[in-house]
């Protein structure tokens, strides 16, 4: 589970496109690859990325290694 | 990841510089010697649906990241322009032209600048150019700024480029052109020195540029992966 925030209101799906900017400019991800495929009305969302799955997994796992520990 | 960026950058340059190399240097005239008119157009063709192609791959695949954060507002520019942009491009490949390539013969005709023509004698380098830089506008990332820009660009200092070569080519016949076109969309008609002739533009365009504008809009989750972002 990741903890995010963004300042956008959660409304006209501007804050689930903020998270899914969020997400991408951190994993250096295209934003086409990033969706929300559940929760996207809830405080705790899906996001499926689409990609090879081993290279996404190593770099993925690298980056969320360096986020701090909530 | 970054091996991407780097290919979107030089996917650009390629695109982009080729089709200026092919078109507006001396470089044309040597393989028009060498090959002929067919030849050249072939090769100049082949090579812009190359990097073009390749420049869309790249932009598919380069990472998000962000130079700024456009206000929301500017999401309204591409949808305002873009009906401007298909109305433009659908008329375009649908008039003759004395500006595009190998329609230098319509500019002997009666009126050398029918229907969309009298808006702007580069209908379709407009329609590609208010594609490109309204999306640039609305777009705040590296990826998008870059190929927006470069298509932007590229349209629009082709206008300028086509312009001076074609006043060689055409002589008298491009001073006739020039008298009652403009480059800038509207400007000849808002100088008063063309009327426009909805009647040579007709209905069926108009209709065609909405159906596409429509298409464009509903299907650009599928084709950009983001919806048009309706404020």
């Amino acid at each position: 589970m990741l903890k995010a925030s963004v300042t956008q209101p959660p409304a006209k799906g501007r804050a689930n496109e903020a998270l899914l900017r969020l997400l991408a400019s951190l994993w250096q991800l295209p934003r086409r690859d990033l969706a929300i495929v559940a929760g996207a009305t809830n405080r705790d969302k899906t996001v499926q990325i689409t990609g090879d799955p081993l290279s996404l997994l190593a770099h993925l796992r690298a980056s969320i290694a360096a986020l701090p520990k909530v | 990841m970054t091996h991407s960026l780097a290919s979107l950058v030089i996917a650009g340059i390629a695109f982009s510089g080729s089709h200026t190399l092919l078109s507006s240097t001396r470089l044309r005239g040597s393989l028009r010697d060498q090959i002929g008119e067919q030849g050249f157009l072939l090769i100049y063709s082949l090579t812009g649906l190359v990097t073009f192609a390749w420049f869309i791959v790249a932009y598919a695949r380069a990472p998000f990241i962000p130079v700024w954060m456009p206000p929301i507002w500017t999401a309204w520019v591409p949808i305002t322009l873009m009906p401007v942009a298909t109305l433009l491009l659908v008329s375009g490949y649908s008039t003759s032209n004395p500006t595009a390539v190998g329609m230098e013969r319509s500019a002997r005709a009666d009126d050398p600048a029918p229907g969309i023509m009298r808006v702007t004698r580069h209908p379709v380098m407009w329609a590609l150019g208010l594609w490109g830089m309204s999306h640039f506008v609305a777009n705040g990332d590296f990826a998008s700024m870059w190929f927006f820009g470069v298509v932007g660009a590229l349209a629009l200092g082709g206008t300028v480029l086509i312009d001076r070569k074609k006043q060689l080519a055409l002589g008298s016949h491009w001073h006739r052109l020039a008298s009652v076109t403009s480059n800038i969309p509207f400007a000849a008609l808002v100088t008063r020195r063309t009327r426009l002739r909805w009647r040579d533009i007709g209905l069926l365009r108009p209709l065609a540029a909405l159906l596409l504008y429509i298409v464009l809009f509903l299907a650009h989750p599928l084709f950009a992966g983001v919806p048009v972002m309706v404020p």
